[in-house]
């Protein structure tokens, strides 16, 4: 082609005379120098535990900071001691010790103690610091209360320091799973000398988090911060494992999709933060040895705005449910192996698994809307789904949308396409007819998924409550066993399942390239990796 | 002094349109819907006031509008960013600009050093073969978007050839050369086409027609007599085009993942980082005014029939 | 695009030569054999895309929007004729129903463009004086901002839809189509045919748009043709940010960032769009190229 042809020419030109050579394998030399390169998706927002919201974000987090609890490297379900050696609660789990190993340091090489987590919790819970992330210590006793301002003393949330490396925690509700909750971002703690020295406690906006001021616990530290180019975090000397630490630095990179998937081709990259779903299944399958699909603790659904028609009736909801053809959307449309949804919370093994109630039905779908009063889907009225921008996400909607049309004579669906910030605000306000959605679970617990329906949860935005729902979720928290805990929720979710407030397409998986050279990166349910324990084989 | 008079007048005109453009910006902001701290979870109402609180964005618009203005004006101080936490605006821009301004930089040179001998060329083999085929590689850039260019480009020489990496910005010597080609590329067709249409014109002066009478050689007139007149179009052309090519690319900047401003522009309305994207604007909008000037100047300096007119021909 | 888009000799005593000049600008157009095709294959893409939309609509051709999730990425071949893209649907059709979405942007925003641009540019050049350098300031300030937070924060506003996607594209193009506009007005204005209209009593209006616009028809024209293109590169890169047309329509762009995203591993989903893109760009282009020549009255010196 013409096109082409003068293309290399003036390229050409250009690289001879500046002779710009780009050979040799870039990542593999990274490998050889110690050096792990990872795509992460987007640029942090703020290297501060205590702002921080989105999973990119507490993959950095997680390098530069160590919790109570630290991450298993092979089984989310495990505990790894993290600052905490051991710990224990009362019998029913409503109040926990935190032993702290005497060994542990800030980067700065002051020893992290029981009041740095004790500071750390109060800053997260003032109201002033508006932290994104403060409900998940609503948990402690008094820390929704402190929160929201209506409790002004912070002895008053369950939480004391009885010596410098004990930690105890009293908490509002029994929760035997609250070591599996500790190790989540919104827990870390941050050295309160740095933070003072840069500003207030509840000051948002200093330059602690910069390269030079930031000081943190982790295996790693952090090098620099450029947005749009990297976040680089080294070594942390200080670390009380460090010489179990192998690798000697992280690059985060906040490449694009598809450019960074054009980058891990080129040798640019050891993994990628996700893989397009056209670059799954190629025929001959571009690094096919290098992709990997794991599941993940996720669900993708829709949310319905039941306080408006048509969807203010159940049946109606249920139609257009059971009327979606999962598997065929996960075969054809998002190809990574993901599990259709039966139900809303992912099933874990050994642990909780959903009621098995949704299909794919037609003939009833078409049934129950003949029941609401729109047989054939005659004079439906029209309503939008909403997404965010994304190819993915656009191409399922495409396809719910044609599948209501051909099954249920619904032709009325509109999809609208929005920017993060006004798809975000949208739901927020409950000012959509029916969004796309999907949640991570912050912590390896079904109740991080059901808690979600409660009736003022600040992320329900369906409209949509229901007392025997609330009343189980209460039941359930109190409950002594798990089998039995599990029962409750099941009972809950039926409820969930049987009303619909939520259309739920599929649960997630990881799907990424991952090179060779990095070593003892096991699949894990939440994808949180403790990057101690990577190795670089080149 | 009619240099100096129009120098000042353009100065004041210029502080008027900086402000213009301040205050539509900060208008267009306040009518935007979205919430510049919605983040993947659900925050609280209460917090979110906060938040509010915190960047004053709970003050009467006015006294917001006012404030911005003092610090633009008097402290040249685009405030915090709302989604970069600890980042002001001016460390974001200088950080950023200096990337956009080296590819832009090199694009426009390439766009200038293809563009105009194509222009010339199509201009003196006037609807023969020549002119199409030079008119026709001028259009490749214009007629393919962008976000097929480049990562053709990038497939072919970075991943086929391995001469350049595939993205990523490490301040060496050849991350700009493959992003810089695929931005000049588009810039290359439009001053071709403007070069052609101002050489045609020149060419039809009298004065040409008679240096042609007189037995000039065509080529000597093409150089010599009309490339100053002809080109004349083309530096009007550049003076806003300058500015948009050297403030950076989205596209380009998004597909070889460059931390230049460009990116920073589109993310920040998109998140609704008003003091960043209002530092973005501001920045841009001095570049168009300055490469403006600079280009009224070098048309003042080229055409000396323009020295005595008045300077109101915008 | 069509000879008869042509303007109507202009009706006034002033434009002396107006019926010759329309008609020599015609048949210097068709000597400019490029030009000319290009007209003919404008034509061509527009007579096609219609054509195949309504026999898709007639049930001939395949539904644009139809998934067959059973069927997807398949080749080139009978089913498909131009293969089917990643949820099943017919290339072809979609190519079809793309590029007429993707001309009406392009003719509808261009038009939007060129009523906002002449009207401001020619009010203004005709008031002059201070009024004028007041619409001029606004112009430079919008011309200092880049599009992009214009057309974001319009689209965030209204939202999504065609309708606002001709608005916001036509809001931000009209700039230059002022200044153009502006430039020839003021020059009229001081010709002598000004001070005949003037001494019969006409009134502003009536000198404005029945004697000075009609006077700048060749350069409206000829920027108009060069409009369409730019614009329909707009449409592309707003696909390109997810702001462009809602799904499941598509236009040229739409299908060509879909294609782009897949080009290693279906590259006809990328071939088919770009190059009928590619081609509508180039024709316009050239076309746009051939007017200014036919038009430019120093040209028919030649």
């Amino acid at each position: 082609m013409m096109m082409e042809g003068k293309r290399l020419l003036g390229c050409l030109l250009i690289a001879l005379l500046l002779g710009g050579c780009e050979r040799g394998d870039y990542a593999n030399e990274a490998a050889r120098r110690g050096i792990l390169l990872l795509g992460n998706g987007s640029d942090p927002k703020a290297l501060d535990p205590h702002l921080v919201a989105s999973v990119g974000d507490s993959n950095v987090m997680r390098a530069l900071f160590e919790g109570l609890v630290a991450y298993h490297p092979e089984d989310d379900t495990k505990l790894e001691p993290g600052v905490a050696e051991h710990w224990e609660s009362n019998a029913d789990h409503t109040e926990w010790t935190f032993r702290l190993r005497r060994n542990a340091r800030w980067s700065n090489g002051d020893p992290v103690t029981a009041r740095d987590f004790l500071y750390s919790y109060q800053r997260i819970l003032e109201p002033g610091l508006a932290s994104p992330y403060a409900s998940m210590l609503y948990i402690l006793k008094g820390g929704k209360e402190y929160n929201e301002g209506t409790l002004t003393d912070f002895s008053g949330v369950g939480v004391r320091a009885p010596d410098e490396f004990t930690l105890v925690c009293t908490l509002a509700l029994p929760a035997a799973y609250f070591p599996q909750v500790v190790k989540h971002t919104s827990w870390l703690p941050v050295h309160r000398g740095t933070i003072e020295r840069f500003g207030k406690m509840t000051d948002r906006f200093t330059r602690w988090q910069r390269p030079g001021n930031h000081v943190s616990n982790g295996a790693f530290q952090l090098r620099s911060w450029r947005i749009h180019h990297s976040v680089v975090v080294d070594r942390n000397p200080f670390y009380w494992d460090a010489e179990k630490v192998r690798i000697r630095e992280i690059r985060f990179f906040p490449y694009d999709t598809y450019t960074e998937a054009r980058a891990f081709l080129g040798n640019r990259l050891h993994y990628t933060y996700t893989l397009p779903a056209e670059l799954i299944h190629q025929s001959d399958g571009v690094r096919a040895d290098w992709l990997h699909l794991e599941p993940y603790y996720g669900s993708y659904f829709y949310r319905f705005n039941v306080e408006r028609p048509p969807f203010n009736n159940p049946k109606v909801r249920r139609a257009l449910a059971l009327a979606i053809d999962r598997r065929a959307i996960v075969t054809s449309v998002t190809r990574a192996n993901q599990e259709p949804a039966y139900g809303f919370t992912p099933p874990s093994e050994g642990g909780y698994v959903p009621p098995n109630l949704l299909r794919f039905d037609p003939d009833q779908a078409r049934a129950l809307l003949v029941e609401a009063g729109y047989p054939g889907g005659k004079d439906f009225p029209g309503f939008a789904l909403i997404i965010n921008t994304s190819e993915a996400h656009r191409a399922i909607a495409e396809a719910m949308q044609d599948m209501w049309r051909r099954h249920l004579g619904i032709t009325s669906v509109r999809i609208e396409n929005r920017e993060w910030g006004t798809f975000q605000s949208q739901v927020i306000k409950q000012d959509y007819d029916a969004a796309r959605a999907g949640w991570i679970a912050d912590y390896l617990d079904p109740s991080t998924f059901l808690d979600l329906w409660r009736k003022g949860d600040s992320n329900n935005n369906t409209g949509w409550s229901h007392p025997d729902y609330d009343r189980l979720l209460a039941e359930a928290a109190v409950q002594p066993t798990d089998a039995a805990r599990f029962a409750k929720l099941r009972e809950a979710e039926s409820i969930l399942l049987t009303e619909l407030p939520v259309l739920p397409l599929y649960w997630y998986t990881r799907t990424y390239w991952l090179r060779p050279e990095v070593k003892n990166w096991k699949p894990l349910l939440l994808d949180n990796h403790n990057y101690k324990y990577i190795r670089l084989e080149p | 002094m009619p240099l100096v008079r129009f120098v000042l007048d353009r100065l004041l005109q210029s502080l008027v349109v900086l402000v213009g453009i301040l205050t539509l910006t900060f208008i267009l902001l306040q009518l935007a819907p979205g919430n510049p701290f919605a983040t993947e979870k659900n925050i609280p109402e209460h917090i979110v006031a906060n938040m509010r609180e915190y960047y004053g964005l709970n003050r009467p618009p006015l006294e917001q509008w006012f404030r911005m203005l003092g610090n633009y004006f008097l402290r040249f101080d685009g405030g915090e960013s709302f989604t970069k936490d600890g980042f002001t605006v001016n460390e974001i821009i200088l950080e950023s600009l200096p990337v956009s301004l080296l590819v832009g930089g090199a694009g426009l040179l390439f766009a200038l050093g293809t563009g105009v001998p194509l222009g010339v060329m199509a201009a003196a083999r006037r609807n023969r073969g020549g002119d199409y085929v030079a008119s026709s590689l001028a259009l490749i850039g214009i007629c393919l978007p962008t976000f097929v260019v480049a990562p053709l480009a990038i497939a072919f020489f970075a991943l086929d050839l391995g001469w350049f990496a595939p993205a990523g910005w490490e301040d060496r010597r050849v991350d700009w050369i493959l992003p810089s080609t695929v931005l000049g590329l588009f810039y290359m067709g439009y001053i071709a086409r403007i070069t052609r249409a101002g050489m045609l014109e020149a060419l039809s002066q009298d004065y040409v027609r008679t240096a042609l009478a007189k037995g000039l050689s065509e080529r000597r007139i093409l150089m010599v007599h009309t490339l100053r007149h002809g080109l004349l179009p083309l530096v009007s052309f550049l003076g806003p085009a300058v500015a948009g090519i050297l403030a950076g690319s989205f596209v380009v900047e998004t597909i070889f993942g460059l931390p230049g401003m460009g990116l920073h522009t589109v993310v920040a309305a998109r998140d609704r980082d008003m003091p960043l994207l209002m530092g973005s604007v501001m920045t841009y909008g001095a570049m168009v005014l300055v490469s403006n000037f600079l280009s009224d100047l070098a048309q003042y300096w080229m055409n000396p029939r323009m020295r005595g007119a008045e300077a109101d021909w915008s | 695009m069509n000879p008869t888009a042509l303007p109507d000799p202009p009706q006034t005593a002033e434009s002396e030569s107006g019926s010759s000049l329309g008609r020599d600008a015609w048949l210097r157009l068709k000597r400019n054999r490029l030009a000319y095709a290009c007209l003919w294959s404008l034509g061509g893409i527009l007579v096609l895309c219609a054509g195949g939309a309504l026999l898709s609509l007639a049930g001939v051709l395949p539904d644009p929007n139809a998934t067959h999730l059973d069927h997807i990425l398949e080749a080139p071949g009978v089913r498909y004729l131009l293969g089917s893209d990643a949820l099943g649907r017919d290339v072809f059709t979609r190519i079809l129903f793309g590029g007429l979405v993707s001309i009406a942007v392009g003719v509808v925003a261009t038009l939007v463009s060129v009523l906002i641009g002449v009207t401001y540019g020619a009010v203004a050049g005709y008031v002059g004086g201070r009024c004028d350098a007041v619409m001029m300031r606004f112009v430079d300030i919008l011309y200092a901002m880049p599009f992009v937070i214009l057309v974001v924060v319009l689209m965030a506003l209204f939202g999504m839809n065609l309708f606002w996607l001709f608005i916001a594209i036509g809001a931000v193009e009209w700039l230059t189509m002022a200044r153009i506009v502006r430039a020839q007005v003021m020059a009229l204005k001081r010709q002598e045919f000004m001070e005949a209209a003037r001494s019969l009593g006409l009134g502003h209006a009536a000198i404005l748009f029945r004697h000075l616009i009609p006077n700048c028809f060749g350069p409206i024209i000829v920027y108009t043709t060069l409009t369409v293109p730019s614009v329909m590169r707009l449409e592309a890169v707003l696909s390109f940010l997810g702001m462009g047309v809602q799904p499941p329509n598509s236009s040229w762009g739409c299908l060509i960032k879909e294609g782009a995203d897949r080009m290693t591993t279906s590259a006809g989903l990328l071939v088919f769009p770009a190059a009928a893109f590619a081609i509508t760009l180039f024709c316009l282009n050239f076309l746009g190229d051939g007017l200014r020549d036919a038009l430019d009255p120093k040209g028919s010196r030649d």
